[in-house]
């Protein structure tokens, strides 16, 4: 278990929905329906859960197990999860070291989660494992931009939002790659930097 | 393009208003003794610097990099347009601030525009 990264978001668990819980959450609700609308009758992984602010967008009686590194998180999104008309699994777990066996799920599903996994390509293969062969991996995700001024802002801000909680310019559909998915479909939602991504093990 | 009314004036008041303040610092701090290409880098510098704390502010109640990234381009703007005035001719509070209202309009304005331009080209990349 990553200590760093588990203390660093267990403090963040204390005013994270005063942060992300209004605003963002209610400018992607629909993308984000959207997206979790891709959940199937299988057996799915959903990664670092948080406070269990997607939980609402998930269509109901889905068997879901989620995880996250920070048991302060998992405890706020206990009420969240306890409303789901479904099944919710909670885990504490570093996506790094997860101990399911190999092809465990059908799908794994992320949201804003790559922006904050130390080692995103070893954290990426780490749910290829987990996933069935051809078994589909969702993605909602914030990356660095290509287009000026917002790749310099992004790469300004990252040494200090590192610090706080996840960083500004990660290249997620690369390194998606780069851990050995297809990829089969990246639709942006705000500029080049908020986007979904598709892909398959 | 966004067009839901609550995030398209949550868009123009984070920018108009971090524009505003911005202009109106960067008026303060900067006069005729200034040389401009110092005080265009300066200012821009400043101004990102000032409207970080209201990007995360603003961003709880209207989004997340839809405001941040916006907000701090204004602050960019409006800092290296005022700072740059201020250094050529002298300029007042007020239409610093003014000036920096109009940059924040513009930037939601641009952004928009880019917005619609880039997910035209690159929406729904498929395998």
């Amino acid at each position: 278990m990553d200590r760093v990264t588990m203390s660093k978001w267990d403090r963040a668990a204390a005013h994270f929905d005063l942060m992300a819980g209004y605003g963002p959450e209610k400018r992607w609700e629909p993308k984000k329906r959207e997206l979790f609308s891709r959940m199937g009758e299988g057996r799915i992984l959903f990664l670092a859960v948080g406070t269990g602010l997607d939980v609402p967008f998930f269509p109901p009686g889905r068997s879901i197990v989620g995880i996250d590194i920070s048991q302060a998180m998992l405890d706020k999104a206990k009420p969240r999860v306890d409303a789901y008309p479904g099944s919710i699994e909670l885990r504490q777990m570093d996506v790094h070291d997860m101990p399911f066996e190999a092809g465990s799920f059908d799908q794994v599903f992320t949201s804003c989660t790559f922006c904050s996994v130390p080692d995103p390509v070893r954290g990426l293969e780490a749910l290829r494992r987990v996933l069935v062969p051809g078994g589909e991996l969702h993605m909602f995700e914030h990356t660095g931009s290509r287009y000026y001024p917002f790749r310099l802002m992004m790469n300004l801000m990252t040494p200090l939002s590192r610090r706080l909680g996840p960083e500004m310019n990660r290249t997620t559909v690369e390194n998606v790659v780069a851990a050995g998915f297809q990829l089969r479909e990246v639709e942006h939602v705000y500029l080049d930097v908020v986007k979904t991504i598709s892909a398959t093990a | 393009m966004e067009t839901r009314p609550y995030f398209v004036f949550g868009d123009l008041l984070a920018n108009a208003s971090v524009g505003a303040l911005v202009g109106c610092v960067c008026a303060a701090c900067f006069g005729t003794g200034w040389n401009m290409l110092l005080a265009m880098f300066v200012g821009m510098a400043l101004g990102m610097a000032l409207s970080l704390p209201f990007a995360l502010g603003f961003g709880a109640f209207f989004g997340a990099m839809e405001v941040m990234l916006p907000v701090m381009t204004t602050g960019m703007l409006a800092g290296m347009v005022a700072s740059m005035t201020g250094a050529m001719e002298g300029l007042a509070l007020a239409r610093g601030a003014t000036l920096g209202l109009w940059s924040g309009v513009a930037v939601v304005i641009v952004t928009y525009v880019a917005n619609a331009l880039i997910r035209r080209r690159a929406s729904r990349w498929t395998a």
